[in-house]
């Protein structure tokens, strides 16, 4: 195939496309005939091209065929019946070729007709989801936009396609979904949306309840829920219960409904192949990133491990891994009295390494927990930048005792929360005084414009914990299933 | 009043006609299986798909007026497009000052490349068939709701609040990949 064949043939199929759209014109127009004339390859690429919107056609069930004898009424037959259809085959074809031609005289008199019945035009369907946030999104090819604003509301049977990054959006019904990294999905009403591909997280209120998620195959139903739905290239869909319940319903391929109830910490994949529905291992950590913008994190380095559940210990043995640390979200409060934060924990900077700062009663905060058990001796260095700013850190052991009953979750014990070394270790007062290896030892930055990113740089072989406070807005998500 | 689309009208004219119901069934049995072959042709000649449905639907009243001198046993293709082709001539010849068309010289060209491309057309909607699973679910969708039955351009951009033009382009870029795939596949498939 030499440039000059496919420069012919894109050239080709410009003009037909332009025809095709309705904005081809006169000169244009021409010019396809002439070529449709004179040119094999150009009549062939054009018939092809016709061809190929004749199948289109065909395919999505344009071009029907006759309907089936069975399907219209039986006639009666006869010579008598024979010649009245011949008459009104005729009349048909008089009328069909009359009709226009008396419209279109009528039309052109300047004679003031009745006024015309009006069809009302179909408007715009209803609005059903907004864009509420998005953390470093990146639009897919089905928005017909690089950017898409925060605040854009999206309309039954729109279609939001994500390449990479996050986007959370909340229906119009009070469901919140997050959906994350390659992701296409479509809103086809107010109580139901399309998962074609990749990874969402669905946070249903009570009067949402039999919201539906639907994908390839399958259906999920919501009974009161938190839950997410992944669906791979090949259409083969999971369903993970966070919360609550979800019926999972399919077909198999011989008509066999299946409906399968799942509950908190259960999961269901969908077999492409056979159309059943099969028990597979809850694993929320598939999840970890809606859950965590859902829970008010934008993003963490890979060393960071979100955990979704709520602890059932407040330093919690099974959370145990070297070279990382877990992130664990706490609930939201409103401060009773005045709290006293840290600003940073950090030796290595200038000045007050570890200033401080007072939080006045009535303020409102989204805790998180960070966990550092590495097992054995370990260096862990990274990043958590969170959607609303840090309003303070609880690095010390008075105080993450004293917060502990504020902000951890109703599930936790608190039964080992004083135990020796829990909270991070301030440098030896020599140390300290030489300036020399303070750098070996723990530091938590918090920087950016708005103060949403923390650094940390953790060292060590025992557990490290530290509890990071947000600015949480008033009518927060997180508010709302804490109080659940 | 509601009135009765051309295909209720054919649709009627074919209840009437028929008092011999093997003599209807064979037409229907015909007509069917040439249908999506003789709308492939018909749009060849007329390259816009509202006239090539009415000429489909003009084209299906005559062949069943006409079907008293279609012989059992040749083939009804041939024998339909040849009636389609005239009607094409005819219709184009009464509104050629109205609409873009093409001259009759180059309908003819067209009608003969068709018939002598029929078994490479029937390869690339094979093909065809396999791209249009490639498609996104949003392009898929955004075919079925322009190509349905009642589905139409203008509908689906009011319903998706978007311009015609802009899902006329989204169509078109749609189709442009289509026949690149197609291409591509069936040129692996030559390689192979």
């Amino acid at each position: 195939m030499n440039h000059h064949h496919t420069t012919s043939r894109e050239a080709v199929l410009a003009l037909i496309e332009s025809m095709l759209c309705g904005e081809i014109t006169s000169e244009e127009h021409q010019q396809l005939n002439d070529l449709l004339r004179d040119d094999d390859r150009a009549r062939l690429i054009f018939i092809e091209h016709m061809d190929l919107q004749a199948e289109l056609l065909h395919l999505a069930g344009h071009a029907r065929t006759v309907p089936d004898y069975a399907l219209m009424p039986r006639p009666v037959g006869g010579a008598t019946v024979r010649a009245v259809a011949w008459t009104l085959v005729a009349v048909t074809v008089v009328a069909l070729m009359i009709v226009p031609s008396i419209i279109g005289y009528f039309a052109r008199q300047p004679v003031a007709l009745p006024a015309p019945k009006i069809t009302p035009k179909p408007g715009p369907l209803p609005i059903v989801a907004t864009l509420v946030a998005d953390v470093d999104a990146r639009w897919g090819e089905a928005m017909e936009t690089p950017t898409l604003p925060v605040g854009t509301e999206l309309r039954a049977g729109d279609w939001i396609e994500l390449t990479s990054g996050a986007a959370i959006l909340e229906l119009r019904c009070g469901v919140r979904c997050v959906m994350s990294g390659r992701t296409l999905l479509s809103f086809d009403g107010g109580q139901n949306c399309f998962l074609d591909t990749g990874l969402a997280t669905f946070d249903v209120p009570p009067e949402a309840i039999g919201f539906e998620v639907r994908t390839r195959g399958a259906t999920f139903v919501d009974r009161g829920t938190q839950f997410g739905v992944s669906v791979g290239l090949m259409g083969e869909s999971e369903v993970h219960v966070f919360r609550g319940l979800v019926d999972a319903q399919a077909e198999s391929d011989d008509g066999t409904p299946q409906v399968v109830r799942l509950s908190r910490q259960q999961a269901a994949r969908l077999n492409p192949q056979t159309r059943m529905l099969v028990p597979t291992r809850f694993n929320a950590n598939t999840f970890a990133v809606p859950l965590a913008i859902a829970a008010g994190v934008a993003r963490f380095t890979r060393n960071v491990r979100f955990v979704s559940e709520p602890l059932t210990e407040i330093v919690p043995p099974e959370l145990t891994k070297f070279g990382h640390v877990f992130l664990c979200p706490e609930t939201t409060t409103v401060l009773q009295s005045e709290l006293v934060v840290h600003e940073r924990f950090d030796f290595v900077s200038s000045g007050n390494p570890t200033p401080q700062r007072r939080l006045s009663a009535g303020t409102q905060l989204k805790s998180f927990l960070v966990h550092f058990s590495p097992g054995r001796e370990c260096t862990v260095d990274g990043q958590i930048t969170f959607q609303t700013p840090i309003a303070g850190l609880i690095v010390d052991s008075t105080g993450l005792v004293t917060t502990d009953p504020l902000f951890a979750s109703r599930e936790t014990s608190l039964q080992d929360a004083d135990r020796p070394l829990r909270s991070i270790e301030t440098p030896p007062d020599a140390v300290i005084a030489s300036r020399g290896n303070v750098a070996l030892y723990d530091r938590l930055r918090v920087s950016g414009p708005e103060r949403k990113t923390l650094t940390f740089h953790l060292k060590g072989a025992q557990v490290d914990q530290f509890r990071v406070l947000l600015h949480a807005p008033p009518e927060s998500s997180e508010s709302h299933n804490a109080e659940e | 009043m509601a009135t009765e689309s051309p295909r209720t009208q054919f649709r009627s004219s074919l209840c009437n006609r028929d008092d011999d119901s093997d003599r209807y069934a064979e037409f229907v049995r015909e007509y069917t299986r040439a249908y999506h072959r003789l709308y492939s042709f018909i749009l060849s000649l007329v390259g816009n798909v509202h006239e090539a449905d009415d000429l489909m639907q003009e084209t299906g009243i005559l062949l069943w007026q006409k079907f008293d001198d279609y012989a059992s046993g040749t083939s009804f293709l041939r024998w339909a497009r040849a009636v389609a082709r005239n009607l094409a001539y005819r219709y184009y010849r009464s509104r050629k000052q109205a609409c873009f068309s093409f001259d009759t010289d180059v309908m003819a060209k067209l009608a003969a490349a068709h018939v002598s491309a029929e078994e490479w057309l029937e390869v690339r909607r094979e093909v065809l068939a396999d791209c249009v699973e490639k498609l996104s679910l949003a392009e898929r969708k955004l075919l079925d709701r322009c190509y349905a039955e009642h589905g139409s351009v203008k509908a689906t951009a009011a319903e998706m609040n978007k311009t015609e033009n802009a899902i006329s382009k989204r169509l078109s870029r749609i189709r442009r990949r289509l026949a690149r795939c197609v291409e591509r596949t069936l040129g692996m498939a030559d390689q192979s």
